[in-house]
Formats: structure tokens, C-alpha cells, sequence
């Protein structure tokens, strides 16, 4: 995993691209399915849910496959901005 | 109604007749998450609500930290005649309550701290520095959306959920990590023992944001505090407004008027 880096004024400066988003020039531009599916992962984790279930509901629910990489950068993320969920 | 005082223009309500109550809403709402306490009490006190700069619909021309909010609560009083009120802090009201008290304790009846703390002891630079980066390229819209997936129970109703996204999304970006910079790195336990009023310490029993723990805290260090946990999450006012409302009221009931 390579940790995304991103530029003061919020230019794509290296890194994976967050499950959410797609990379267009220098900028990353939201992806709106994706982007619900990781509210639906966040709330799936809370529920005690693991990596498989969460994967198969939102191919399910939302139509998109979130890869186990994809899944753990938004977890880690997510952790570091609000610690426990 | 709006006011301008330390170069920004304040949107706020008024409402009621009687003793002042001021609410300081948490990080990322206005105002209007107030209302059903400000309907509740409006018949026996005069209910204040501002927008912090940069949230709901105030403006965000300068810079935020704790000491800034304390000194536009105190420019908001004298601009509305207010010599006294009852100071209501929830979460990111809290620190602006503790440093309003210590810097003007003679305008201050009573203390409310809902969910709160004097010193963020967990994850806060983390916290800060993913912030950061995310407000960087996220949309406020999307922020707001994951922050509220791990933040709100999963019996809280989805009116109650968007409503708290669409608050968000009226904060600005800057306003919103100068908040997180401003709150979660600074140690405000020193103005805790400035606490000479009567003061009830609020907490949900399963806030993640600001466990019971930093509430435990905060009614150590403040003298003759009460401290009530209520059955929620950190959004007590939107998992349960009910018991959310029994506790506050009751204890603004019983200050002496």
C-alpha cells in the first residue's frame, strides 16, 4: 500500500487513490456509488461485519467491488480521523 | 438575526423572555440543532444560540482557536445587553465555555458541559493530520457523510442523519480543521479549577468522540460538578433528544433564577 499523498491546495501528489475516487489530470474526483458504498462499509464495520460480507453486500447493494486493499486504506483512514467507531 | 463584532457577522437567534441561556453548538452545527431545547425553555428563560465563525451561516474572514471563540461569546453578550447567562457547551462548546468562565467569570450563572473534555487525550494529532489531508480533496458533503456513519447510533432516525450532514456541509473547510487544531490539541484542565458556578457534566453513555472517561475527568476537576450519562452516543441531541433534553432542563430548572 502506498500511502496518497496530496498537495496543500489538494492536487494528487502520489500514492493510491482512495476507494471513492477516480484520478483525473491532477485531481481526484468523487465517484458517487463508490462513494456511497463507504458509508455503507463504515456502518457494516460498526455492525461487526468483517472484510467478505462487507465486500459481498456492496457488490450486492451498490454494484461495486471494493478490493481487500481499497477496504483496509478506507478503514485506516477512517480510524486515524476518528479512532474507535 | 444577524451581528457583526471581531470582523465577522454572526448569524444567531433570540428567543424568550427571563434569565439568558447561551447554547454553543458542537463541531460542524449551527444553530439550529438547538431548537427543541430552546422551544423547551423559551416560557422562563432568554434562549441564545449563535453559529460559531465559519459554521452554519456565520462568516469565516479570520482564524479560529479557543481564546477566539471565548472573546466573540464575550463581544456577543455585550453587543445583545447581556450582562449574565447560563453557558451551554456541547463538545467544542465545552473548551469555549471553560475559557470564557476563567477569563469573564462574573457573566457566567451556571456551566453545562455535554460530551466534552478538558484534555483530548486520544488519537488527536492523528486525527488533525488525516483531517487535513481528506478536507483536502474530499467534499465537505463526503467528510460529513463517513463522520456521521461512525458517529450516530444506528437507531438514530435517517431525518436525524441528514440533517447533521447538511449542517456540516454549511461549515468551511478552514473553519473546520482550525476547529480541530484548536480543540483536540490544546490542555484545557488548568481552566477547570477557574469553576466556581454550578455546573453539570453531561455525557452519552456510548460516545466514542469523548468517552465517559473524559467526562469522569471533568467532574473531578471541576468542583462540586454533577455528572449525568445519558443512554447515547456523542449526538445525544439527535440519538435521544428526549433524555437528552430531561437532564439539561432539569438541571437549568433547579439554578436559581
Amino acid at each position: 500500500m502506498n500511502e496518497l499523498q496530496i498537495t496543500e491546495d489538494g492536487r494528487y501528489a502520489g500514492g493510491d487513490v482512495p476507494f471513492g475516487y477516480t484520478l483525473w489530470g491532477d485531481r481526484l474526483v468523487e465517484m458517487p456509488r463508490e462513494l456511497d458504498a463507504c458509508v455503507t462499509a463504515i456502518r457494516l464495520v460498526k455492525q461487526g461485519k468483517d472484510y467478505p460480507e462487507i465486500a459481498a453486500l456492496i457488490r450486492r447493494e451498490h454494484g461495486v467491488e471494493i478490493s481487500r486493499p481499497q477496504f483496509d486504506g478506507l478503514m485506516a483512514s477512517v480510524y486515524r480521523r476518528y479512532g474507535p467507531i | 438575526m444577524r451581528l457583526t463584532v471581531n470582523g465577522e457577522t454572526f448569524n444567531y437567534v433570540k428567543e424568550g423572555e427571563g434569565p439568558a441561556i447561551v447554547f454553543l453548538h458542537f463541531l460542524g452545527g449551527f444553530s439550529y440543532q438547538w431548537r427543541h431545547q430552546i422551544a423547551a425553555l423559551k416560557d422562563r428563560f432568554t434562549c441564545i444560540a449563535f453559529d460559531h465563525r465559519g459554521f452554519g451561516f456565520s462568516t469565516f474572514n479570520g482564524r479560529w482557536d479557543v481564546p477566539t471563540g471565548a472573546k466573540d461569546l464575550e463581544a456577543q453578550l455585550d453587543a445583545l445587553g447581556i450582562e449574565k447567562a447560563h453557558i451551554v457547551g456541547y463538545s467544542m462548546g465545552g473548551p469555549i465555555a471553560l475559557v470564557f468562565n476563567a477569563q469573564w467569570p462574573d457573566r457566567v450563572r451556571s456551566l453545562v458541559l455535554i460530551d466534552t473534555f478538558a484534555k483530548n487525550h486520544t488519537h488527536s494529532k492523528a486525527r488533525v493530520e488525516e483531517s487535513g489531508k481528506c478536507l483536502r480533496y474530499m467534499s465537505m458533503r463526503e467528510y460529513a457523510r463517513q463522520y456521521v456513519a461512525t458517529r450516530l447510533l444506528p437507531s438514530t432516525p435517517k431525518h436525524a442523519v441528514d440533517e447533521l450532514v447538511s449542517a456540516i456541509c454549511l461549515a468551511s473547510k478552514d473553519a473546520y480543521l482550525d476547529v480541530l487544531r484548536g480543540i483536540l490539541l490544546p490542555d484545557f484542565t488548568e481552566y477547570c479549577s477557574a469553576v466556581k458556578v454550578p455546573t453539570l457534566v453531561m455525557c452519552g453513555r456510548h460516545d466514542k468522540t469523548t468517552p465517559v472517561e473524559f467526562t469522569n475527568d471533568l467532574t473531578r476537576l471541576i468542583k462540586g460538578a454533577v455528572e449525568r450519562v445519558i443512554p447515547t452516543g456523542h449526538l445525544g441531541v439527535f440519538d435521544d433528544p428526549r433524555a437528552f433534553n430531561e437532564a439539561l432542563i432539569e438541571f437549568l430548572d433547579a439554578q436559581p433564577r
